[in-house]
């Protein structure tokens, strides 16, 4: 059935629109997928004008690397390269872990061969957030070395030690025992190879 | 005009009506309406895996990129990430920090490491150039160079990163930032103060405070006491105040989760804006009685929601071991 003019013309028109409007959306998408959305907050709303800023910079820079990015070469890991040598000994500037500080304070640190393994020991105490409790303990990781001479940790376990007199300190090492300090001035040693307080 | 299989062209009317939806949509993105934040909680994007770095080697560096660049480009439409590489302590004079297994690497090291990061993510995003990634090069309070000086080098060092990205065109998808693990118990609020405005002073680009705070109020924001000589308003100002920062807090455990509520509420009370935060990190890889991070991403919004604080948040991001 053929339809009055003004249908046909009011059709058209409606075409017209939608490709107008079809361009303007692939033309904005365009735009959008260069730019990227922000970099972090879908939103800046409510931030404070200073850190929008930053945000809004750090969105330019990157729609400026996006307008002339560069073809990609295909994925090529570089060589390895071993890691440095280690050293045994004790380490008494050593205050950070694997782990949160909330979780175990460190005092101090000691690694070396144990056996055919190398260990790492974290001296400290365990906390215990919801009681805000700490119990003196050392956590002990393996660190193997792979065919690339990388270096791979390796949780070997947390030893609570035997007594309530706060956190511990390595202060010697005599072949595979560590010496010990409590907070409280406390004595013991702990074997490293039966992973045994003494 | 035949139509393809399994299409048909739609009616004029149709197309009028899609038209109308369009033009709509289009007023909207002009107006901004999109891009609002929802009064509702978002959804727990994908997380996102940090690490300890144990190792200078750029080899290991540049796959575990390229598996985040995989990952990411793997889904339709791809999707963001924010990383954070945790090289431990600075050292005293400046050049290097302390790997947290106890190596000592240079600054150079440490940049070759991100850089070879980067370029992982880059390559490996492969026909996928929309998705980006959020690198944070990561130190934390606890060794030396906890002042000014030490936020200044490492500002220097998360400036040469980004100068290398831009000179190969990783920055097209990486932005490279810094990154602090400040916690209450490594250091005092002074020192960690003075090393946020150490590296603002540089500000190459954004920070992630990706600490904890020890000892702060679960339920009031007072301006309360935390471990060490710290209150609200320290944690508050290292993790919000200074133009480049950004918080991706510790929540391990519901106490975490609601000490950074209240130092969001304390901010939004008593400073000029509640923290938005970037997301909750866990650690349930590493420590399998603290929160998964589904876990961590319920109790925080739902803390956040609480307090009457911003909940949305774009990231969820999970620490492991490097090696």
């Amino acid at each position: 059935m053929r339809r009055p003019p003004s249908r046909r013309i009011g059709s058209k028109l409606v075409w017209l629109v939608a490709a107008a409007v079809a361009a303007l959306v692939i033309g904005a998408g365009t735009a959008l997928a260069t730019q990227g959305p922000l970099p972090m907050q879908g939103s800046l709303a409510g931030w404070p004008a200073a850190k929008a800023q930053e945000w809004q910079r750090l969105q330019q820079e990157m729609a400026a690397a996006r307008a002339h990015a560069r073809p990609k070469p295909a994925p090529q890991a570089p060589s390895h390269q071993p890691d440095s040598a280690r050293h045994a000994g004790i380490d008494n500037d050593m205050h950070q872990g694997p782990f949160s500080a909330t979780a175990f304070t460190v005092r101090n640190f000691w690694q070396g061969p144990v056996g055919l393994d190398w260990v790492l020991v974290y001296a400290g105490a365990k906390r215990e957030a919801a009681n805000d409790t700490a119990q003196g303990a050392l956590r002990l990781y393996n660190e193997p070395t792979d065919a690339d001479g990388v270096y791979h940790l390796v949780p070997v376990g947390t030893y609570l030690a035997p007594n309530g007199d706060g956190a511990l300190t390595v202060t010697a090492a005599n072949g595979d025992v560590l010496q010990l300090r409590t907070e409280g001035g406390g004595v013991l040693s702990f074997n490293l190879q039966t992973r045994q307080y003494q | 005009m035949q139509s393809a299989p399994g299409h048909s062209r739609p009616s004029s009317a149709a197309v009028y009506g899609i038209s109308r939806l369009v033009i709509v949509a289009l007023a909207c993105m002009i107006a901004g309406i999109g891009a609002t934040r929802p009064a509702f909680a978002s959804a727990m994007p994908l997380t996102d895996w940090s690490f300890y770095v144990t190792t200078a080697d750029s080899s290991t560096a540049y796959n575990l990129g390229c598996n985040q660049g995989n990952f990411d480009a793997s889904f339709s439409p791809p999707v963001n990430s924010l990383v954070v590489l945790d090289f431990g302590g600075q050292q005293a004079d400046g050049s290097g920090t302390k790997l947290i297994n106890g190596t000592l690497v240079t600054n150079a090291q440490i940049e070759t490491v991100a850089e070879s990061f980067s370029n992982g993510y880059w390559v490996c995003t492969g026909g996928d150039t929309t998705s980006f990634l959020l690198l944070g090069i990561g130190t934390n309070n606890s060794f030396y160079d906890v002042n000014s000086a030490g936020g200044n080098t490492w500002a220097q060092v998360v400036s040469t990163v980004r100068t290398y990205n831009h000179t190969q065109g990783y920055d097209s998808q990486v932005s490279a930032g810094g990154a602090n693990d400040m916690e209450p118990g490594y250091n005092t609020a002074s020192a960690t103060e003075a090393w946020a405005n150490g590296y603002a002073g540089v500000n190459p680009a954004f920070y992630v405070d990706f600490g904890s705070a020890d000892g702060c109020p679960t339920n009031s924001s007072t301006n309360g006491t935390c471990n060490n000589g710290w209150k609200q308003y320290d944690v508050w100002y290292v993790s919000w105040s200074p133009s480049p920062a950004q918080a991706l807090p510790e929540i391990y455990n519901q106490a975490q989760s609601q000490q950074w509520s209240m130092i969001s509420q304390y901010g939004a009370n008593n400073q000029s804006s509640a923290i938005y935060f970037e997301g909750p990190l866990d650690e349930n890889d590493l420590d399998g009685t603290t929160y998964t991070s589904t876990q961590a991403w319920n109790q925080f919004t739902g803390d956040l929601t609480n307090a009457g604080v911003p909940s949305n948040m774009s990231f969820s991001a999970e620490i492991h071991n490097e090696t």
